[in-house]
Parts: structure tokens; C-alpha cells; sequence
């Protein structure tokens, strides 16, 4: 019996057990899979490996809600020299608004409150909101010139993370774990970080979900109260030996069916009980953070010492970073500022802002930032209108998918890069030149970065041609990009 | 030639003659279909390889012919399939499609033998008749089922395995029509019996088992993740819906073998049966158990596309097997089914009074169905007879009054009717507001400066008026909200320079936010005013809109009145002091119109939070009267001077009795919202009088541009049997054509899950999807069989489930042999018998059930079981409901009745492939995983579980109670293997535990119950993780 290895975490059904029965009982590794052609009959098609992957792995810290682009990366003194005055309605160009502001008898252009500077040798720009981010201005890609297709949360954090509005559909996670597998035996390939107590727009697990893919491609949610992954703890009364002689027990019946029935599904179940016993050590000893010295925290600041604060969880990415995690996904609630917007996201920003830039140093001075893809965004912008009336001490801004800047580092892409434009009035993307465009999925834009471009992008940096990871279901052979999606080459080192 | 069913591809000899159905299409569709198949608008070089004409015509690019029948050479296709060019090899590179060897041999067969096209096998109608074959050994075979098994492994010359233990039969068989395993007292009476006569024990348990209430259970969770029903409405909030009524109604149409012609029929179309009855309109809550959003900001139109979208999605998955999603963008891919096909079965689904999103909880979306229970129903019965009596009361009253009404105007001698002064008015002439009524605006506009106040004439410095500005209001203190039964009446005096072009509100009393608001409101649109009094606009309310629009450029006063009739007549509206003539939008209504939430709740005036107001508009004065006004006091209010009735100011101010008469009337409509508030409000279908039209959307986009060029009728996917002329052209007539006798898909979509629900796999083994990219049948002859003799059975679901659980296919033995493994590793030819794990509910149902925790109870609403962690509904969703565990009892109910949080499922179901429901879904995964091994091993339902089994054991011989408790979970006697290995983990848990019994206790304690056995606690402790044990065996949580 082969030793089974972190592609079972999750499990492996019966169809993938007889058609690599070749493989033996117990088990295949994905891996192996993707030297033998990815096959096993499943629809990953030749080609994938062939592409020299620039990232192993991704975290992902993304910002839900929508963090103001305004008033964190992209400045507009055009905003605050017409603050108050009306949207030309040129500039919207009959785009539609959310049903919270479109009933709105004025949209008054709000400047932003906060002050901005260029830093580090690239002159990247950030607001006073995030000193820290200064300190990593030459280690990361801003990308200003980002949009989505949907307005409200629910389908647009949907489609960033599946890459379709509707539900049933694969998270990114799932893909890459589907598609590459885990470096890890004794962790999941796909891991959850949620930041605790946040509040704001909601999550779902459909998001870290594997749709039509094996469930063993879910991602698994780390937690920071008493269990780190849910039903890990014995029952109170059950000590580790105790338990230990349970499983050789339960081992020994298992193997006595198994010579009745003859089928290795029953050798594979047995290779799950030994495998959630590892977890049961492997897990706690991973989000256990008392092994890290002080300099770590005073690196991720003070909050990294409270277990579920953003910047605990990005202290934790990077342990499992370290650890072959494929997929680490953060999410930080809280960025939905439709009014009360200087004193929001003020509070906001400073969740963040020194642990993502500590995560960037410390992955770059273990010398992880090279094979590690760290990106940085929520799912829409905001708008460069108020929403709700504008004084001089507030103002809101309501959802706006048309343009919204992210920043990405590490595993591939361009340091110290600044992409993408927007106009005066950071409403629309504009070209080169200047000129607002109008960019869709089925009208590519150079100049622009649509989420199935980012995608594309990320899957090409891990090594995978995004048209080629592929699953069939339903007769159709979906993807996560769809049927569009180009790389940013621009971008890329 | 069928060697592509097992993937084995045969050698294949010159000689064979290939099907187009089974070997050619599987090739075209997925390799060449893409680019040239039905999907015309994307074809390349404008060639069709789907349908014998387009194949065999002249290219329109090239010269020659793709296909040329029987001429290899000639065939351009051929050529360009074996091309080493990388400009001319189909399919292209770019395309990440190879044909391999052997399909390119089959093709070039294919075109050989003549290129012969045939329907697909799905789509063609289903035969009348299938002959059932004989296979050469008579003595196997027990009923038809078997016959056709046989003579397919006869063919492959394989024999089929020795039938399973009577006792593994009994328990597969119990789990597979109950979901439960079978009790120790129901082995023993079968066991007994089966010593006397094998078969007719079988026949008796069967239809035992078919009797019980836990059949319905059982079989209605299939159905219910088909038709996407769960308890929360799914996006964002995902708050929890009131649909449980719709799970109870399928539970009980399985046990009461309702036909399944008729189940689809009122799931479809209940509402439309003549007379229709509660049930038969309950059942259509089908069409209204997808998701739906109440997200600030959402478009209502999109979210309306998107619901019939999600109609049609389920009902093309479900009933059909087709995936018709495909269709929404564009035409479709692989089958012949287009973008008409699509929004013509759109156009069945479209029009009911839906706005497409909801608010809250208590808001059900209309339109609903109210399910009283028989004492709410008496009380309902009660209210309406009073209503109906204090409305003619009222009648009769102001009849008798006109004799007193020509005595009063008598004693008036020429003197005017007095106006009572107003609850609330404001003249804002002096530019001053008195605090004590109202303050400016909150929400959105809370740090706003207060509206201003402008001359009313310009050249003029007074009087003054408050200038609105579309976005802040003036919000009112004390003014009780309106609802169906207070009267009231308000007077507006403005000046508007300009009519707003959408609809913008003048004044409201109403809460919530834009994804649905309720209560009262006075909006103008293009001029037209309408009054509105509404729990769910637009289908629970009434509202009235004047037939003219109101005058811009100089001073008007409006007043608006309610009577508190409950009719929608009795929302009037006065310009200057005349009424208005009205038209009436809508006077259907059940609860209360004033349901409270975080936003609104106070009367306003000028605009209302995250809508429009009325821009521009110069408020002269305002007036509250917390009654009907009269027409006289109208006309005073607005100085106007020429005739008026006296009459109704006679009865509603003067006239005792008809005064007394109306107050009686809004006391029996009080009562009546009172006898409806606490009843039960469904979503159901409810057909609007005139079809709404339905539009081809270009790229499925709710805004794509509606011209009536792009207007389709209802119809039915056009490649499929026609919709019956007789029939309507409503939902009722697309029930008849999908259950019409012939329909090529309802039976065999429907027999093809049951028979997955026995054997594990359908004898298609893509139940979502029988177009032409699903699979194939192992056994087609078989799946039309079963399809047409269900029909003939008046589709009859239990005969169905009999004549499966009674054949010896089913009753084989499940054990693997290495032989098989290699010729049919997925036992797709069912040479032994079905062997798969249970699912997520029957696992947790047969450690309730084992235990003796099962609360056996049914219905109702759902409960809350054991949930791990804090609370996971609102740990990362702050506007989701808490999770509150159920108490006592309700812990221990079937899993059916669990719970079901779209965005938040149980964790312990997920575990094990429970889905989420947020769409379709007609195939679970069964996995393996660790997570699934820490469920059952830590989880404290199973661990309570567990130690509740070992109390219903405890036995002072530890071997009797392995044995009882490997009856209750394995359904058998332990073997002498299995005993010693549980008993020396007996004695060593037993030592264990006898050396630390504040650990023995710990873990008894665990769970809501409480221990009743006086056992010693250490035993109880060590028998509990022999329990545990078992439980997680494979002999237990596998089906075998």
C-alpha cells in the first residue's frame, strides 16, 4: 500500500480510485498525476505542466467590500478641486448605478479627505492612509486599472472568486488544488483564513466551495477559537492514546471487511482515519503561534498576537506558506464604505495596512517572496460621487465596478510596477493616452484588467495556461476563466 | 457495436458497423460540435457537422464536401481530421481537442458505411413498447429488470454473483426505501420468515417498508435538492424563509404514491387546476424555492431575469435532463436547442406578481399562500364573516342615513360645516419649522443640513416654502403608522415647476430600504399621483393612480384619504378640493402594511432613505389628520368654493350610527390582519390575468434591449415532440406536454434517478444531462422499458421502487471480485449487487435511529441541530439570523428536517456531500475524506449518539452488548473475528477509564440527554467508544 499523501486530505472518490488503479490501493497523488499526463481520464488536458511556473503558491488577501481606490491608491486632485460640484454626465455615460444612489437626485464629486505621496524608487503612489505600504512601494505591482461586471457584493465577490456570478461554480482554490495539487502531506492544499468578529458584507462558503470538482478541492477554514479546523478535538474524556487505540481497532475491522469485500475503497478509508489523526497534531502545531520570537510580531504589529485578527492570519499565510500550502485565502470584512467614509475606513486601513506590507518583507527576507504570489484587492471600487449628501466633513461612495486599482507581489510579477490608468475623475479606465475606454469581456482592452485577465494571469504565474485546466460537467468543459480571459504580460517579470 | 460504453475499445474489424448514436456522435459532439454544431452565429466556415444536410452539402468556404457518403477519399473532413498540417488538422490546436486513432478509424467507418445521421436517442419520443429479451438461463431472472441484466452479461459471458445474506438484502434494502436501517425486532421477524419462504419475506418487507411514513422522508430528499429547496433565501443576509410546507407537501405526495405525472403536474402548474386545491397551489412553491437577494442597491429587474432564469435551469435539470443554462447566451453547443427554445420556455415562467427580490423574513415575496392550521383557519373563517357583516352593517347604515342626512341639512339654515382642527399642520410660509412635529432628514442625509425655505414667487421674499431636493426629508415624530385599518388623511399644498420623469415620492409612512419597502406612500410620476398602501409592492397591496397628471407651474393642493375599508377604492385622492378619478393598480392584501425593520418607521415628508424624492418641488404647507376626511372639509382645506356634497361629511362627522357603523368596520379589518399575521405565508405561483411578454435577452443580459422583434411565445424546445394542440398555453399545458405518454425525457430522467438512488449509478451516469454530450445508457433497452412501463403503470413511483428492491440484480451479492474488477470496474453491468456509502443523511440518521435518540416526529418547521464552533451563521455574516440549537427533542429529528442555511450549511452534512441547494442538483458526490473521520469520531451528535446506544445496550456481559449494538448499526451479528477485536478494546477502554473516571464521566456527559442508565460509569464510557467504533465502521456507513 502506498503511503497516501495530502491529495486524499479531502478525499478521493471511486471513479479516480479505479481509473488509476494502476497507482495501487490507497490512493494517487495528483502529482503523479501531472506527470502522467494529468490523465486518469479526468479533463485536465496535456499541456498544463509544460508551462515554467513562477509561483508555487498564492495568498491571497483579499478586501471585502470594496476598498476605496480614491482614497487609498489612486489620487484624483481633480475630485477635490470640484468637490461637490455634479458627475458630468458624459463621464458616467449612462452607466448604471446601484439602486442606492441612482435615486439620488445629485451625484457630488467627493474628493478624497486624505493626502497622497509617490514613494520608494518606482514613485508608487498611496495615501496617508498606508505608511507601511511606502516601506514595500518597490516590491509590489499596483494594477489601477481593474473592473468587473457585477454591482452588488454578493455576485461580484462570487465572480471574483469563481469566476461566474452564479453559484455551483469551483472556487480559485479548487482549481489550483484540482490542478496542482499540494507540497504538503499533512495539510490542505486550500486554506481559509477568515479575519474574526468584522462585521460588513458577508462571506460564504460557496466562495472557498468546489462546486462540480471533488470535494476534497474545498477549501478547509482555519479558525482561531478552541478548534482550528471544526471537529478536529477528541471528545472531552478521549485522551490522544485513547483514541490511537480506537483506530487500530477500527483498522483491524476495516481490513477484516476489506478481505470480504475486496474493495479498496475500504483500504482508502482507512487511509483517512490515519490521515485525520496526523491533522489532529499537524494543524494545531501550524496556527500555534507562540514558537515565533517578538520580532515577528512587532513585524506584523501588535494585533498579530490576537488570534483571528487580519494581521494574525497574515502572520499565519506566511507559516503556511512556509509549510506548501498551495492556496491561502484571507478575507478582511469591512471595506463597504457607503457613508461615514473618512472615519471608516481610517480604522479599515489600519487593520491592514502593516501586516500586508509585514507579510511582503518577511516572505521576502525568507526568500519566499520569489516562488510566492501575494495579491491584495476587494471585489469592486467605489464611486468619485457621494453617496448621500457631501459636507465638509463626510461623505460615502457606493459601489462602482467600472474601474478599481489592486496590487499584487512576488512569484512572477514586476516590483515596484504601476498599471493602468484611470481618468481625472477615477470613473473609467483610460488608454495610454488618456482616452477613457470602455473595455467588456467580449471587447479586450490591453490597457485594462478584467477579472478573467487577473485569473488568467495568476493561473499563468503558478504555471497552468488558464485554457487548459478544465473540468467537464454537464457535457461542458468549464474553466475558471470561462471562455475569456488574457494574461497581463505587462506585468509579469 | 457498443464498445465504447466500458471504455473498451476493441480492435476493430473491417467489417464492424458502426451506430451513429453510440460510437460516431460521442466523437462529433465533443470534438468537433463546439465549432461546428448547432450554435450557428460561432460556426466555422459556416459548417454543421450535426445534421446530415449541412455535412453533406457543398462547403461554403472551400471547395468539395466535408462529408461525401461512402467515399472516404472524396471527403474533405476526413482529409482535414487526418492532416499533420497544424493549419489544416481538425480539430485545430488552439482548440486543446485531439482525436485519437480509434475515433478517427470509427469516423472513417463511419463515412465508409455511408454516413448514416440518427435522432438522438434522448429526443426521440419514447416507444410505445420494448421488447423484453430472454436470456438463456430462465431460473435467474425474477422480473423483467433481471431479463434485460442477464442477456447483457450473458453477451459478455459473465456470470452474474450469488445473491446477497437474506440479512444484507433486509438492510439494504430498509436504507434504500427508508433511509434508516432495519430495527432488531424487524430482522428477527425477517429473519424467521425468510426460514420459511425467502421471496415472500422479501415481498412483505418490501411493501412494509413502502407503508412507512419514513419512505416519503426518504425519497423526498432527492427530489428536494432537484427542486433547490432549502430554509434561508441564499444570498448575502440569507435570511430564513418560510418554505418548510413545500418539503412536508413532497414527503407526503411520495407516501401517499401520488402518480408522478400528477406530482410533476401540480409542481408545475397547480395553481391552474381547475378548483384547484391548497395543496395542489402549495405545490408549486417549486417554481419559488430558488434563491433570492435583498442586497442594498440590487436592480430589481436583474434579479426578476435572474429567477426565471433559475425556473427554467430547474426545470430543464430536473424534469428534463437537458442543460438548457447553455441556451441563455447563446444557442446551444452540442444540442440542438436555441436561444428561442430558451426564452420560449422563459415565457411559461414570467408572469406572476413578483417584484424579484425580498426584504425580510416576515415580507413574504408575493405571490403567496397562507396555510392555516385548522384552529388559525376557524379564526380566519371568523374574521371574514365579521368583516363581511361590519361592511354591510356600514352599507345598510349609510342607506338608513339618508332621511336624517335631508333632516340635518335642514338645520343648517345656510351656515357652513366646521373643519376640526388637524392632528399635525405646518404652514411654512414664515420659513420656520416647530421641532415639536418634525426634523430634518436621517439615514444617508443624517449630517445633511437641514432642507432650506424659498420664496414661494420669485420676485417675492415671502410667503416662504420648503424647498425639497430630492434626497432629504422632514421626518415626523408622533404619527402612528398607517396599516389597513386606521384611517387618515393628508393634505399637501406645493408647487412643482416640472413633472419628474421617474417616480419620486412626496411623502411616506413606510420602512425598510430599497429592496423592498411597505407601508403607505404618495409618489408622483410624470405627473400621475398614486397612493399606496402595501406589505409587498406589487403583489400584496392596493394602490390607486390618477387617470390625469397634476398640473405643474402653479399652486396645487392634494389631499389623500383612507377610508379603512380594506378596498383599494378606499384610497382617494383630491386636486384643489375635487377628487381625482383614479384608476386601482392592485387591491389584493393579507397582513399587516407595516412591518417593522432597522430602516424608516416614520412618517416623511419630501423623500424617503436610498430613494427619490421629489427634486425641486416648494412645499407650502402640510396636514395630518388621523381620519377620513370628508369632500367638504377637502374642499375647505383647498379654499374651493363650488359645489359639494355634504352627505359623507354628514355620515363620517354628524350621523351617530354610521359613524359607530365604521369604527365597527376598522375594528373587524383589525381583526382580521390580526387573525392573518401569525399564519404561514408561502411563495407560490399564481398566474397574472395577462401574460407578461418575454423577450430574447442578448447575452442573457436583463438589460439587453426589449424590441418586439424580440418577443417569443410560449412554446417548448422546438427539436422535441410538439407542445399538444389542445393544450393551453400556459403552465398547465407545459405540464401536459411533459407528461405526455411519449415525452422522451420525463420518464427516463426520472426512472434513471431512481434506479441511481438503488444501484448508486444511473444506467445513464449523467443524470444532468441526456444530451447529446451526457453519457450513454449502459442498458438503453432497459432504461426504455422501465420508462415505458412506469408510464403504463400510471406512473407509479412505489411499483417502480418494487419492482427494483424485488429483482435479482439488485439482490446480488456486492462483494468485488478481481476478475470484474477488470472488465467492469464501476459494475456498470451489474454483475454484483449496489454497494455505496450512505449519504449525509442516512448516516446521521442511523446513528439517531440506533441509538434509540430518533424523535420519529414529522413536519413542520425546521430545527436546529447540534452546530460546532460559535455560530456559523453569523461568524462571517453579520446580517444573517443567529443559529439558536434546537432544545430537547428537536435535536434528535430525521435530517430531512434539519435546517438548510444556503450560505451556511451544517458542517457534518457538508462533510459528507450534502449540497448546498442554492441550485439544482440531481447527483451527490460520495468522497472519503479525513474531515469525514473527524465528524464521526468527534462530533458530539455522534458521540452522544454513541454513548445513548451503549445505556440502550448495557448489559453486565460486554459480548452481549457488541452484539446488540452491531445488530442496530451493521444490521448482523458480529463474526468471531470482529467480536475479540471489539472485546479486547472493551477491556482496554474499560482499565482506561476505571483508572480516570473524571474522564469516563467527561465523556458521558457529553450531549444534550441525559444519562438515565445506572450502569457504571466506566463501563458506560468504555461500551460508548465500542459504540463509537462500530459506528465508524465501513460494515455501517456503507450501503452493501
Amino acid at each position: 500500500m502506498n503511503t497516501p499523501t495530502i491529495d486524499d486530505f479531502l478525499g478521493i472518490n471511486r471513479r479516480h480510485f479505479f481509473k488509476s488503479s494502476a497507482a495501487g490501493v490507497g490512493g494517487i497523488a495528483l502529482s503523479s498525476l501531472l506527470q502522467n499526463s494529468l490523465g486518469a481520464g479526468k479533463e485536465i488536458p496535456s499541456g498544463l505542466a509544460d508551462l515554467a511556473p513562477k509561483a508555487k503558491r498564492v495568498i491571497y488577501l483579499f478586501q471585502s467590500g470594496g476598498p476605496a481606490q480614491h482614497d487609498l491608491f489612486d489620487d484624483k486632485p481633480l475630485l477635490r478641486e470640484m468637490n461637490g460640484q455634479q458627475l458630468p454626465s458624459e463621464v458616467r455615460a449612462g452607466q448604471r448605478l446601484t439602486g442606492m444612489s441612482a435615486m439620488q437626485s445629485s451625484l457630488p464629486l467627493a474628493g478624497s479627505h486624505f493626502s497622497f505621496g509617490k514613494y520608494g524608487q518606482s514613485g508608487a503612489e498611496f495615501s496617508e492612509l498606508l505608511p507601511y505600504h511606502r516601506e514595500i512601494a518597490d516590491d509590489i505591482c499596483i494594477v489601477k486599472s481593474m473592473y468587473t461586471e457585477a454591482i452588488n457584493h454578493d455576485p461580484a465577490i462570487t465572480f471574483f472568486q469563481t469566476g461566474s456570478q452564479i453559484a455551483g461554480r469551483p472556487s480559485f482554490g479548487s482549481w489550483i488544488s484540482y490542478g496542482l495539487g499540494s507540497l504538503n502531506e499533512n495539510l490542505p492544499s486550500f486554506i481559509v483564513l477568515v479575519s474574526a468578529g468584522q462585521g460588513g458584507q458577508p462571506l460564504y462558503s460557496r466562495l472557498w466551495g468546489s462546486g462540480f470538482l471533488d470535494s476534497k478541492h474545498q477549501g478547509v477554514q482555519f479558525r482561531s477559537g478552541k478548534d482550528p479546523v471544526l471537529y478536529l478535538s477528541n471528545p472531552e474524556g478521549i485522551c490522544r492514546t485513547s483514541r490511537r487505540s480506537t483506530l487500530d481497532a477500527l483498522n483491524k475491522l476495516n481490513r477484516q471487511q476489506f478481505e470480504r469485500e475486496i474493495d479498496p475503497e475500504i483500504e482508502s478509508r482507512i487511509a483517512q482515519y490515519e490521515m485525520a489523526y496526523r491533522m489532529q497534531t499537524s494543524v494545531p502545531d501550524t496556527t500555534d503561534l507562540s514558537d515565533e520570537p517578538d520580532s515577528t510580531f512587532e513585524l506584523y504589529g501588535e494585533d498579530s498576537r490576537k488570534p483571528g485578527t487580519f494581521a494574525a492570519n497574515c502572520l499565519l499565510a506566511r507559516r503556511l506558506a512556509e509549510k506548501g500550502t498551495r492556496f491561502i485565502q484571507l478575507y478582511h470584512q469591512g471595506w463597504d464604505h457607503h457613508g461615514g467614509l473618512p472615519k471608516g475606513i481610517r480604522n479599515q486601513a489600519q487593520e491592514v495596512d502593516q501586516a500586508s506590507a509585514a507579510l511582503i518583507k518577511d516572505l521576502k527576507q525568507r526568500g519566499l517572496l520569489e516562488d510566492t504570489l501575494v495579491v491584495w484587492g476587494g471585489e469592486f471600487g467605489r464611486t468619485a460621487y457621494s453617496q448621500g449628501t457631501l459636507t465638509a466633513t463626510d461623505y460615502g461612495r457606493d459601489h462602482h465596478p467600472r474601474c478599481f486599482t489592486m496590487w499584487l507581489a512576488g512569484g512572477g510579477v514586476k516590483p515596484g510596477l504601476t498599471f493602468g490608468k484611470t481618468d481625472p475623475y477615477g470613473y473609467n479606465i483610460v488608454d495610454a493616452g488618456g482616452v477613457p475606454i470602455s473595455p467588456d469581456k467580449h471587447h479586450y482592452h490591453p490597457d485594462a484588467v478584467h477579472v478573467h485577465d487577473l485569473q488568467a494571469t495568476i493561473l499563468h504565474l503558478l504555471g497552468v495556461d488558464h485554457t487548459q485546466l478544465t473540468h467537464k460537467y454537464q457535457g461542458r468543459r468549464f474553466r475558471l476563466t470561462d471562455v475569456h480571459g488574457k494574461v497581463v504580460k505587462q506585468i509579469l517579470t | 457495436m457498443r464498445f465504447s460504453l466500458l471504455g473498451i475499445l476493441a480492435l476493430l474489424p473491417a467489417s464492424a458497423e458502426v451506430s451513429y448514436n453510440y460510437d460516431v456522435r460521442p466523437i462529433l459532439s465533443d470534438k468537433c460540435f463546439f465549432c461546428h454544431g448547432p450554435d450557428e452565429k460561432e460556426n466555422g466556415a459556416g459548417l454543421r457537422l450535426d445534421n446530415a444536410a449541412s455535412a453533406f452539402a457543398a462547403l461554403k468556404e472551400s471547395d468539395g464536401f466535408a462529408i461525401v457518403p461512402g467515399k472516404v477519399e472524396e471527403s474533405v473532413a476526413w482529409h482535414r481530421i487526418i492532416s499533420s498540417e497544424p493549419d489544416e488538422v481538425m480539430p485545430p490546436p488552439k482548440s486543446n481537442l485531439v482525436l485519437t486513432d480509434d475515433e478517427k478509424e470509427i469516423l472513417r467507418l463511419w463515412i465508409e458505411q455511408g454516413a448514416p445521421y440518427e435522432k438522438h436517442w434522448a429526443f426521440a419520443n419514447l416507444p410505445p413498447e420494448v421488447k423484453v429479451p430472454q436470456p438463456a438461463n430462465q431460473e435467474w431472472p425474477n422480473n423483467a429488470i433481471d431479463q434485460f441484466i442477464l442477456s447483457r452479461l450473458e453477451k459478455e459471458d459473465i456470470a452474474p454473483s450469488e445473491p446477497a445474506s437474506p440479512l444484507r438484502w433486509l438492510r439494504r434494502a430498509t436504507f434504500d426505501l427508508t433511509g434508516l436501517p432495519p430495527s432488531p425486532e424487524e430482522i428477527e421477524r425477517f429473519a424467521t420468515a425468510a426460514r420459511d419462504n425467502l421471496q415472500t419475506a422479501k415481498q412483505e418487507a418490501v411493501e412494509r417498508l413502502l407503508q412507512s411514513q419514513s419512505y416519503g422522508e426518504h425519497l423526498a430528499v432527492g427530489w428536494l435538492d432537484a427542486a433547490r429547496y432549502a430554509d434561508s433565501y441564499g444570498y448575502q443576509s440569507d435570511k430564513l424563509n418560510t418554505q418548510w410546507p413545500y418539503r412536508d407537501w413532497v414527503v407526503e405526495a411520495f407516501n401517499s404514491n401520488l402518480p408522478y405525472n400528477d406530482f410533476l403536474t401540480w409542481n408545475i402548474a397547480g395553481d391552474l387546476l381547475p378548483n384547484a386545491t391548497r395543496e395542489q397551489k402549495l405545490a408549486t412553491a417549486f417554481n419559488r424555492l430558488h434563491r433570492l437577494n435583498n442586497e442594498g442597491g440590487a436592480i430589481f429587474e436583474e434579479w426578476r431575469t435572474e429567477n426565471i432564469a433559475d425556473r427554467v435551469h430547474t426545470f430543464g435539470t430536473a424534469v428534463l435532463g437537458l442543460t438548457m443554462e447553455c441556451t441563455r447566451c447563446h444557442d446551444h453547443k452540442y444540442d440542438p436547442l436555441t436561444m428561442t427554445d430558451y426564452y420560449s420556455l422563459f415565457a411559461f415562467f414570467n408572469s406572476i406578481d413578483e417584484n424579484g427580490m425580498y426584504d425580510r423574513t416576515e415580507r413574504v415575496p408575493s405571490p403567496t399562500l397562507l396555510l392555516p392550521d385548522e384552529k388559525q383557519e376557524n379564526q380566519l373563517h371568523q374574521a371574514e364573516s365579521r368583516l363581511a357583516e361590519a361592511r354591510s352593517n356600514y352599507q345598510n347604515e349609510l342607506k338608513a342615513s339618508q332621511e336624517a342626512f335631508q333632516n340635518w341639512l335642514t338645520t343648517l339654515d345656510g351656515r357652513g360645516v366646521g373643519l376640526e382642527m388637524p392632528k399635525i399642520g405646518l404652514d411654512f410660509s414664515t420659513g420656520e419649522l416647530n421641532p415639536k412635529f418634525a426634523k430634518f432628514a436621517e439615514g444617508d442625509h443624517g449630517n445633511a443640513p437641514p432642507l432650506e425655505f424659498k420664496p414661494l414667487h420669485p420676485n417675492q421674499p415671502e410667503p416662504l416654502a420648503l424647498a425639497l431636493d430630492g434626497d432629504r426629508y422632514l421626518s415626523f415624530h408622533d404619527i402612528p403608522s398607517f396599516d389597513r385599518w386606521t384611517p387618515f388623511s393628508i393634505s399637501i399644498t406645493l408647487l412643482q415647476s416640472q413633472s419628474t420623469q421617474h417616480r419620486a415620492v412626496l411623502a411616506h409612512h413606510s420602512r425598510g430600504t430599497d429592496a423592498g419597502f411597505n407601508g403607505w406612500d404618495l409618489t408622483l410620476e410624470k405627473g400621475f399621483l398614486e397612493s399606496r398602501l402595501y406589505r409587498v409592492w406589487p403583489g400584496n397591496g392596493m394602490g390607486v393612480r390618477t387617470l390625469e397628471p397634476i398640473p405643474t407651474g402653479e399652486l396645487q393642493n392634494i389631499v389623500a384619504t383612507w377610508d379603512a375599508s380594506d378596498q383599494a377604492s378606499g384610497l382617494k385622492l383630491y386636486l384643489n378640493g375635487i377628487e381625482l378619478a383614479t384608476e386601482i393598480l392592485r387591491d389584493k392584501k393579507v397582513k399587516s402594511a407595516s412591518v417593522t425593520t432597522q430602516h424608516g418607521g416614520k412618517f416623511a415628508l419630501g423623500s424617503r432613505w436610498r430613494d427619490a424624492g421629489l427634486a425641486g418641488a416648494l412645499i407650502a404647507d402640510f396636514g395630518h389628520f388621523d381620519r377620513t376626511l370628508s369632500q367638504a372639509e377637502v374642499a375647505k382645506i383647498a379654499d374651493y368654493s363650488g359645489e359639494v356634497s355634504l352627505k359623507d361629511y354628514f355620515t363620517l362627522r354628524v350621523h351617530e350610527p354610521t359613524r359607530k357603523a365604521k369604527e365597527a368596520l376598522h375594528q373587524a379589518v383589525k381583526a382580521l390582519v390580526d387573525a392573518e399575521e401569525p399564519v404561514n405565508e408561502i411563495p407560490v405561483m399564481e398566474e397574472l390575468d395577462h401574460p407578461l411578454p418575454a423577450y430574447i435577452l442578448d447575452r442573457g443580459a436583463y438589460d439587453a434591449p426589449k424590441t418586439p422583434d424580440k418577443i417569443v411565445p410560449r412554446n417548448t424546445p422546438a427539436m422535441l415532440m410538439p407542445f399538444p394542440e389542445d393544450a393551453p398555453r400556459d403552465r398547465l399545458g407545459l405540464a401536459q406536454w411533459t407528461t405526455h405518454p411519449d415525452n422522451p425525457l420525463t420518464a427516463r430522467v426520472f426512472v434513471n434517478r431512481m434506479w441511481a438512488a438503488f444501484f448508486g449509478t444511473g444506467l445513464i451516469d449523467t443524470p444532468e444531462n441526456l444530451g447529446l454530450q451526457g453519457a450513454l445508457p449502459s442498458h438503453p433497452e432497459l432504461l426504455d422499458w422501465l420508462a415505458r412501463n412506469f408510464v403504463e403503470s400510471g406512473w407509479d413511483i412505489k411499483a417502480l421502487c418494487r419492482q427494483i428492491v424485488l429483482s435479482s440484480t439488485y439482490g446480488q451479492n456486492s462483494r468485488h471480485c478481481p476478475e470484474l474488477a477488470e472488465i467492469d470496474p464501476e459494475n456498470r453491468l451489474l454483475a454484483r449487487g449496489p454497494a455505496h456509502r450512505l449519504s449525509a443523511e442516512q448516516i446521521r440518521d442511523l446513528s439517531l435511529a440506533a441509538s434509540g435518540l430518533l424523535n420519529p416526529a414529522a413536519g413542520g418547521p425546521p430545527v436546529s441541530p447540534y452546530q460546532p464552533g460559535e455560530d456559523l451563521w453569523t461568524e462571517s455574516n453579520g446580517m444573517s439570523p443567529p443559529y439558536r440549537q434546537s432544545v430537547g427533542q428537536a435535536l434528535y429529528r430525521r435530517s430531512l428536517y434539519s435546517v438548510w442555511k444556503r450560505t451556511a450549511p451544517l458542517p457534518n452534512m457538508l462533510a459528507f456531500d450534502a449540497g448546498s441547494r442554492e441550485v439544482c442538483s440531481v447527483a451527490r458526490s460520495r468522497t472519503n475524506t479525513p474531515l469525514q473521520a473527524l465528524v464521526l469520531l468527534n462530533d458530539v451528535q455522534f458521540v452522544e449518539a454513541a454513548r445513548h446506544l451503549a445505556e440502550e445496550i448495557a448489559h453486565d456481559e460486554p459480548t452481549k452488548e457488541i452484539e446488540a449494538a452491531f445488530l442496530r448499526l451493521v444490521g448482523r451479528q458480529p463474526t468471531a473475528e470482529e467480536q475479540e477485536v471489539l472485546l479486547s478494546l472493551y477491556q482496554e477502554q474499560l482499565d482506561r477509564f476505571q483508572k480516570n473516571p473524571e474522564a469516563a464521566l467527561k465523556l458521558v456527559s457529553l450531549g444534550e440527554s441525559d444519562v438515565e442508565s445506572d450502569h457504571p460509569t466506566a463501563k458506560l464510557a468504555a461500551s460508548t467508544v465500542i459504540c463509537q467504533t462500530i459506528l465508524n465502521l465501513d460494515a455501517t456507513i456503507w450501503k452493501r
